[in-house]
């Protein structure tokens, strides 16, 4: 799913404008003449020039479409790309309270499922996974990996 | 000698040594993944290097780069899918060897010439390095401004794609190493009031986010169909080596030279080294029919130019602080956190590590032939690994990573960022490396710029007044124009 660049090279502006507003608030150093600002200003202003040459490209050879849906059009493209997404916030939600293991598990099982891998297959994958995970990276490298109810039979 | 045999010392341990063959092991199968790049290789290896101690990390890095880039000619040989953009130049070619039943001189050829082309870039490495480094100890804020913009800019006029798309690539990586307190100023920067933001915008899960989890996003849209494989039997690899390096040896080191400077300027790495030899190969060729029908003189160029690039971009990495393409831009990232601060001063304090780095490019380049040999026996049976149990495996390896590198959560939640924004960037043919150089190289640069500023209280032309800085401005403005000379010229074609 994509914009077409018209559009594009309005986002564009609108953020270099932003950045460009919070910029200006930012404090000088003392006594100095340049300080925290110049940078961020010139970001701004640099990619805002981008923007408008952007714009003038679009404009003079047809901008097309306001939005393609490409691969939005396969059929299950857009639930798969959004239940990937939901099935990472859910890890970064749920790891702190079920433990890495049992998160690690669902949301490997959630992501075979989405990929219509069968279950005798993805169950196994799922739990070796996740445990050789847990092991090579909280009992090897040390990496305080949230521990559950699982984690205290490891 | 010192230095030299306490350096060479430090590798041959038997820790590290192994470290080395596993790194490239792993270089191998994510090389040899269509899709998975050798800088998605690094990325995901960088949360592993946090335990280890800067040799061996380092060692790791190198082995897995040179080895994912020789790996992604196994599935261009045999799939016409290149593993990596670096193999891209000359898929077509080796696939039409594969067609006509020569695969295995083919992937005979990637082995051995990305093996010698790696050492030429290594010999490069190290007799330049310590030279150029010597020369930067003598540089101030103002040479630095200019090779950190030299650097971006190369990155964005000299690649392929769109340079206006490249630049405004570059501004958002710029916007991101803005983010924080770590300014000359000192003053907390759109952190909007955010504790973990006053720290900056970890690269690591940024990283992993712009290079592993758009192509899992990506692959998860496609619904990760497997690959099929058609070839299935390689003959014996080692046929023809010898006929090879006679007949072939002007491409070989025309390929190497090409490689290496092309990997030394900064900014422009082993992709671009890859198609540009290809091209020249085809332009001085006796036989430039033969070119795309199967015919292995390209192929040899190429593929020994982006090995020595792979070396190459590691001169103004360890010289300047200034990655050479965006392998090393992970890898500066990683030498700060192990306190080996890359810079000339890095060659008068620590030279030991600097030779542990010289025999280890040796090492994993020698190396490179065997594992290389193996890898082409695996090949096949590796592109056959289901990709829909692969790609959910590689997410939770990508957030198990980025948790790892401050054992946060706040890493996820950057890398889940970083990786929509890569995905999106990616639909909109906005390339993602201008953007990563930027985050890397955004303080250098702010620091650099702002220092001088304020040492020549805002005339623009103490740029120039320096000998070295007016020649690093004049040729950073020299690409900077380029693009407006090219546009001139198209323009003057079409009238004409």
């Amino acid at each position: 799913m994509r914009v077409n660049d018209l559009i594009l090279s309005l986002l564009v502006l609108i953020a270099a404008a932003a950045l460009a507003a919070v910029s200006f608030t930012l404090p000088p150093i003392p006594g100095q003449r340049f300080g925290a600002a110049v940078f961020p200003l010139t970001v701004a202003c640099g990619a805002a020039l981008c923007g408008v040459i952007l714009a003038v490209r679009a404009l003079r050879s047809g901008a097309g479409p306001a939005v393609s849906l490409s691969w939005v059009q396969e059929k299950g493209a857009l639930p798969r790309v959004a239940m990937t997404l939901a099935l990472i916030v859910f890890y970064i939600f749920a790891a702190p309270a079920l433990g890495f293991v049992a998160t690690a598990i669902l949301t490997l099982l959630g992501l075979f499922l989405v990929l219509r891998v069968p279950l005798p297959v993805g169950i196994p994958v799922a739990a070796v996974t996740a445990v050789a995970v847990y092991f090579a990276f909280a009992n090897l490298l040390r990496v305080p990996l949230p521990r559950g109810f699982i984690e205290g039979w490891l | 000698m010192g230095a030299i045999e306490t350096g060479i010392g430090m590798v041959l341990h038997w820790n590290v040594i192994l470290t080395i063959v596993a790194a490239s092991a792993f270089g191998l199968v994510v090389g040899a993944i269509p899709g998975l790049t050798a800088t998605m290789a690094i990325a995901l290896l960088v949360p592993i290097t946090f335990f280890m101690d800067p040799i061996p990390a380092v060692g790791a890095m190198i082995a897995c780069s040179a080895m994912a880039i020789f790996a992604g000619d196994i599935p261009s040989t045999l799939m016409r899918m290149p593993g990596t953009p670096a193999s891209a130049a000359y898929t077509d070619e080796c696939y039409a060897m594969t067609r006509k039943g020569q695969a295995q001189v083919a992937l005979g050829a990637n082995v051995l010439f990305s093996a010698l082309g790696g050492l030429f870039g290594t010999a490069v490495l190290i007799v330049s390095a310590p030279l150029l480094a010597e020369v930067a100890l003598g540089f101030s804020s103002f040479e630095y401004f200019w090779l950190a913009l030299l650097g971006l800019l190369c990155a964005i006029f000299i690649g392929t794609g769109s340079p206006l798309k490249g630049l405004l690539s570059l501004f958002l990586g710029l916007f991101i190493a803005s983010i924080g307190i770590d300014n000359p100023a000192g003053v907390p920067r759109f952190t909007f009031g955010n504790a973990e933001l006053l720290g900056g915008v970890d690269f690591i899960p940024a990283m992993i986010g712009l290079f592993a989890v758009s192509e899992v996003l990506r692959a998860m849209a496609s619904g990760a169909p497997d690959w099929e494989v058609k070839q299935t039997a390689i003959g014996n690899p080692l046929k023809g080596w010898g006929r090879m390096m006679v007949q072939y040896w002007p491409q070989q080191v025309r390929g190497n030279v090409t490689g290496t400077a092309i990997g030394i300027l900064p900014g422009a790495g082993a992709d671009i080294a890859a198609w540009v030899s290809y091209a020249m190969s085809r332009k001085f060729s006796k036989q430039p029919e033969k070119f795309g029908t199967g015919h292995v003189e390209g192929i040899i160029e190429s593929t020994s130019s982006n090995n020595a690039a792979l070396a190459g971009a590691w001169v103004p990495a360890l010289v300047f602080g200034i990655p050479g393409d965006s392998i090393t831009a992970v890898v500066i990232g990683v030498l700060y956190l192990k306190g080996l601060n890359p810079g000339p001063t890095l060659f008068l304090n620590n030279p030991e590590s600097i030779y542990a780095v010289f025999t280890i490019f040796i090492l994993a380049n020698i190396a490179m032939i065997p594992l290389g040999l193996l890898a082409l026996k695996a090949g096949t049976a590796l592109l056959r690994v289901p990709r829909r149990l692969m790609m959910p495996i590689i997410l939770l390896f990508c957030m198990v990573g980025s948790y790892a590198v401050n054992n946060s959560v706040y890493g996820i939640v950057l890398m889940l960022v970083f990786g929509v924004l890569g995905f999106l960037m990616e639909e909109h043919e906005v390339p993602i490396a201008p953007c990563v150089l930027g985050i890397v190289l955004g303080k250098l640069l702010e620091e650099s710029f702002v220092t001088s500023m304020i040492k020549a209280d805002g005339d623009l032309l103490a740029f120039f007044e320096r000998p070295v800085a007016a020649g690093l401005g004049i040729v950073t403005l020299l690409v900077m124009a380029l693009p407006l000379v090219q546009a001139v010229r198209r323009r003057k074609a079409v009238a004409g």
